[in-house]
């Protein structure tokens, strides 16, 4: 146990040595600071802290349009970055970790002392963990703050975006470590995991639609309207990480619900005459609208238990293999 | 990981006291996945608190055979065990120390942080731990440089914090892989006295070597290495006695003498004349003093100044040499303990 413990910390001190590591902390903290530095006046929005405002009739401070404003704002962050790209960011750190370690120098070093090479597989991958939540703690304290700043709303559970967060890049780090294994390079894993992840994320996102929508691409229309195509790509997408639903899952939990809609807030927005917000909607249109089965509980604890299974098969994969092979 | 059977419950240290051979191999081959066969059917045993060396040209399989009995290279086939514990099990790494060949050190540490990374492997509490750790950095003499990293160091300051490294658990098997390979004459001396000490706590080291001077001075028993087979192994005393010959200096030319020519020759021995034909030297293949009697004999006969009757052996060098030349063809006799 205090070998897993000393293997992980070990981990995580190697990985927070790289450059790497600095850039995901400080892109955490001005993602943060850009939701922080909006705020509403009583003649309108301000952006940077002042640096810039918007002169506007509703959006005023005290306004339903501020709470609107700023909860959409935080839950999209929560979303889509704590969640969906800071992940990503790890695992650029998270793929070098096993091929290093099995390299024939530091293999004799590490596997000798230990009790079984499992061991020291999970402590990598336990301290690749820890080593992803420090950019999701300082995101999800970040935007708990500001909101407590902004709206005095102190709403904890947008520290529930962490463990989300934990495990979408623990399903992906599963995958870099079984990579890694296999191949014992570090590009070929990181190349073949962001590959896998993006793939992922399009087919469950495709999964995860209704119908096909006369403005969707012809590609995805084409494979829903085929007989069964969408039953055929849910299977498939079904022991895969739920990306979709996780992330969706995660946005429902947190539990900030506006008093008027975050999109009828979008749909406003003009820059002098252009109505940039009616033609961003249309275009996120898609990725905002409510799935046409609601995410029941029972749904999103079948996607954290498919996420995570999928997970721990992965890694007993990778432990199967770097058992069976010479070091 | 297949686990064997379970190994021994009894407290480790009474279950080791009664083990008389801290390796026991009866018979080990490793075929890489490439298809070069690094051991064939080796076996070998040693004794619990000596120091063995393992002798070998480049590429005779020696790194292979540590990394066996280290559980980092399955073997193909493997009858025998370390400490009492089947080959490859996991439970004996606690009582093994390694110093690998080629050791990278992580490039995020300070010696003495890897240092302690070990003893954390070892589950060494932190008070024992820096304890130790203070210890090893005394015993290896890397104090000065505790807080360096060891990717600037020099080889003989790596190797001796890959000793440290190994010695963290305090383990009763030592394992060094080419402890003194690019270590300079100094570093060697510091090296062998640092393997001298392990002995004199009753572990047990077994060094791999391409050096043969290194393993002549340090070595209890040794063993060549050839294409995998051991071809020759026992104490340098043995190793070269097999070898014995007997040499007789005397004044004058034999050559000129068939009469003693044709004894020594038949006896199996050869006649060298020395410098201006003035001496020569009578080279007698055996190691039993009655049989140089006969010639001493009819020396003394006929007359001839004995200059010197001596025994002399053959070096573990020009052994090394002799096992190299016959291409590891020597059969490989099983051990006599
Ligand atoms: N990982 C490996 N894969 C394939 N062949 C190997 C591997 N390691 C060593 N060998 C081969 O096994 C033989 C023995 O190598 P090694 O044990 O390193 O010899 P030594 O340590 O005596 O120089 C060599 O022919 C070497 O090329
Ligand atoms: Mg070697």
């Amino acid at each position: 146990m205090s070998a897993l413990f000393a293997l992980a910390s070990d981990t995580l001190t190697l990985l927070c040595r790289r450059r790497l590591f600095w850039l995901n902390i400080w892109l955490s903290v001005a993602v943060v600071l850009a939701v922080a530095s909006m705020s509403c006046r009583p003649d309108g929005l301000s952006f940077g802290f002042g640096l810039k405002s918007w002169p506007s009739s509703y959006l005023t401070k005290g306004s339903p349009w501020e709470t609107t404003l700023y909860f959409g704002v935080v839950r999209r962050t929560a979303q889509w970055w704590i969640v969906g790209a800071a992940p990503f960011l790890a695992l650029f750190s998270m793929a070098t970790v096993l091929p290093k370690t099995l390299k024939s120098g530091q293999a004799a070093l590490v596997f000798t002392k230990s009790r079984g090479r499992t061991e020291v597989l999970l402590g990598r991958f336990l301290g690749g963990l820890l080593f992803a939540a420090i950019p999701a703690l300082i995101s999800a304290f970040g935007l708990f703050l500001t909101l407590g700043w902004r709206l005095g709303v102190w709403e904890s559970r947008l520290f529930l975006a962490v463990p989300f967060a934990l495990l979408l890049f623990a399903a992906l780090a599963a995958v870099a470590v079984l990579l890694g294994v296999l191949t014992k390079s570090s590009s070929t894993a990181l190349a073949v995991t962001l590959l896998f992840a993006v793939s992922v994320f399009a087919l469950q996102d495709a999964a995860s639609r209704p119908s096909p929508s006369d403005d969707e691409n012809e590609i995805k229309g084409l494979m829903h309207s085929a007989s069964g195509g969408l039953v055929a790509l849910q299977s498939f997408a079904w022991p895969l990480p739920r990306t979709q639903e996780l992330m969706e899952g995660m946005d429902r939990l947190l539990g900030l619900r506006s008093p008027l809609l975050f999109r009828d807030l979008v749909r406003r927005w003009r820059i002098g005459k252009l109505r940039v917000g009616a033609a961003a909607t249309q275009v996120l249109e898609a990725n905002q609208d409510a799935p046409a089965e609601p995410l029941t509980p029972l749904k999103l604890s079948e996607a954290i238990l498919v996420t995570a299974g999928f997970s721990s098969l992965t890694l007993l994969a990778a432990a199967m293999l770097l058992n069976r092979r010479d070091l | 990981m297949t686990r064997r059977p379970a190994s021994p419950n009894l407290p480790p240290m009474a279950a080791l006291k009664s083990i008389e051979f801290a390796i026991d191999l009866k018979s080990l081959s490793k075929v890489y996945p490439n298809g070069v066969q690094a051991l064939d059917h080796l076996s070998l045993r040693v004794r619990r608190g000596e120091i063995y060396g393992l002798l070998g040209p480049n590429g005779a399989g020696k790194s292979t055979l540590i990394k066996c009995l280290t559980g980092l290279v399955h073997p193909t086939a493997c009858r025998g065990s370390v400490l009492g514990f089947p080959v490859g099990d996991p439970e004996v790494n606690r009582l093994l120390g390694y110093l690998p060949e080629n050791a990278s050190w992580p490039e995020h540490l300070t010696a003495e942080q890897v240092l302690h990374f070990a003893g954390r492997l070892h589950g060494l509490v932190s008070r024992e731990r820096t304890r130790r750790v203070r210890e090893l950095l005394l015993l290896t003499g890397l104090e000065a440089w505790s807080h360096d990293r060891p990717q600037h160091f020099s080889k003989g300051m790596r190797q001796r914090l890959g000793v440290a490294y190994a010695l963290m658990g305090n383990p009763e098997l030592i394992f060094l892989d080419e402890p003194t390979d690019g270590v300079d004459p100094v570093g060697r001396k510091e090296m062998r006295d640092l393997i001298r000490g392990l002995k004199r706590e009753g572990k047990t080291v077994f060094v791999n070597s391409h050096l043969l001077d290194e393993l002549e001075i340090i070595c209890d028993r040794m063993a060549i290495l050839m294409r995998g087979r051991v071809v020759r192994h026992g104490s340098l005393e043995e190793l070269t006695l097999e070898s014995c010959r007997y040499e007789i200096a005397v004044v004058g030319n034999l050559l000129e003498d068939p009469g003693l020519l044709d004894l020594v020759q038949r006896l199996g021995g050869t006649v060298a004349l020395g410098p201006e034909a003035l001496e020569s030297r009578i080279d007698l293949p055996t190691r039993r003093p009655q049989l140089v009697q006969p010639v001493i004999d009819a020396l003394r006969q006929e007359g001839y100044l004995l200059l010197s009757v001596a025994p002399a052996r053959q070096s573990l060098e020009d052994l090394f040499l002799e096992a190299i030349r016959s291409g590891g063809q020597f059969a490989q006799r099983e051990p006599r303990d």
